[in-house]
């Protein structure tokens, strides 16, 4: 199988994936050296805590062993990990969820919970962009926060790049509506 | 190349189970796995029922060659939902919006289309509407499980999505049979009995996907 239309980096880390599911050692080395920064930087736009955000980059790796037979050559694969780690950071959230529920006073989990620290400011505009809608909310953090471009974020998602330009823009828009409403809910 | 390394509890947790997998097939061949499961819900529930309950009269039979149609519908509804279970492949919410029209309208259409008009006596119009539900739910309910199981081999983000698809293509399978015992074409029964049998198997679809992906993430956490 070929994957022709694709970026030399995107072709490689395809031929990485498929020796991983043959079992190759070697390839999952060289997978999560390629593909841990960008996972980290995921995380790190949901959640400021560097030692949490280090677990889930390993859960995200875990999940992604366990589940490595879902990935269909040649599909690209950053689509692919990026959802498993959007799968990783759901469950997290989840389970943060139900441990305060179970004990208000957890502290460290928590911190998963209100990922985001003092500036009432900040918390808005975390709350906004958690109540963006998933499609939108990644481009915008990819382009806004991590300064990706939007030719490596369609790369990425598996979207075209005026459709990662259109989503980012809608994210921007939508903030804009949120943050001024709260604002003025606030007066 | 970065010096970046798996860190030693993830490299043994590999490690400790570092076999060759086949990747998942495609979801329209996997969905096409089902066929089987589309026949036997097409000829085999009907079947039964006229075997066990019976039943004289059949429905007329150019009225059954949208039978198969709508398992076809069935079957693509289930290949969109093993699509949307692969994590990075989930569907638009455009493309997931109006697959679900789509079939909602093939089913109405189908059904009202080639219904005969029958006259119902208003004291078996409940009945009716009831012995239709468990007809259906009786085979579905099991059939479902084998979609849920194969969509619980892949990672869904949007289980509740995924099981709801699943359960909406399960129960056009089965009321493609159905329709061979059931031809009443009254406004009400097509779509209280027929369409609420299949809104049961996705609300069934959507909450089993839940409970699954909710012990599949317990069980490894633990």
């Amino acid at each position: 199988m070929t994957a022709p239309d694709r970026s030399p980096e995107e072709r490689h880390l395809m031929e990485l994936m498929v020796a991983y599911q043959r079992g190759d050692r070697a390839a999952v080395e060289r997978l999560y050296a390629l593909l841990c920064n960008d996972v980290q930087s995921y995380f790190a736009g949901a959640c400021r805590d560097r030692r949490v955000t280090d677990d889930l980059v390993q859960d995200t790796f875990l999940e992604m062993h366990r589940s490595r037979q879902t990935y269909s050559p040649p599909l690209p694969v950053r689509p692919w990990i990026f959802g498993i780690a959007r799968n990783v950071l759901a469950r997290a959230r989840r389970a943060a969820k139900d441990q305060r529920l179970q004990s208000s006073d957890d502290v460290e989990e928590s911190a998963l919970a209100t990922p985001c620290t003092p500036a009432i400011d900040a918390v808005d505009l975390e709350n906004a962009i958690s109540r963006l809608p998933n499609t939108t909310r990644e481009p915008w953090l990819l382009h806004h926060v991590f300064g990706f471009s939007f030719h490596s974020i369609a790369e990425r998602l598996g979207i075209t790049v005026m459709a990662a330009k259109l989503r980012s823009s809608r994210a921007s828009r939508a903030l804009r509506i949120a943050l001024s409403t709260d604002t003025e809910r606030q007066r | 190349m970065s010096a970046v390394h798996l860190p030693p509890a993830l490299r043994a947790a590999i490690d400790a189970d570092l076999r060759p997998v086949r990747p998942l097939a495609r979801p329209g061949r996997r969905a096409l796995a089902l066929l089987p499961l589309g026949i036997a819900l097409l000829i085999g529930m009907p079947a039964f029922w006229v075997w066990s309950r019976h039943i004289t009269a059949l429905a007329p039979w150019p009225w059954w060659g949208f039978s198969p149609l709508e398992t076809a519908a069935g079957l693509i509804v289930l290949a969109a939902a093993f699509r949307e279970a692969v994590p990075g492949r989930e569907l638009s919410g455009i493309a997931l919006s109006a697959l679900v029209a789509v079939a909602w309208a093939g089913f109405l259409a189908i059904n009202l289309a080639s219904a005969v008009a029958v006259d119902v006596p208003s004291e078996t119009v409940v009945r009716w509407i009831r012995d239709c539900i468990v007809m259906t739910t009786t085979f579905s309910v099991p059939a479902l499980a084998i979609p849920a199981w194969l969509v619980s081999r892949a990672l869904p983000n949007r289980p509740a999505v995924t099981g709801a698809l699943c359960g909406l293509g399960v129960g056009l399978m089965s009321d493609a049979g159905l329709r061979m015992l059931c031809w009443n074409g009254e406004y009400v029964h097509v779509l209280v009995a027929h369409g609420g049998a299949i809104a049961m198997l996705m609300a069934l679809g959507a909450a089993s996907a839940v409970t699954m992906q909710r012990r599949k993430a317990r069980g490894h956490a633990s």
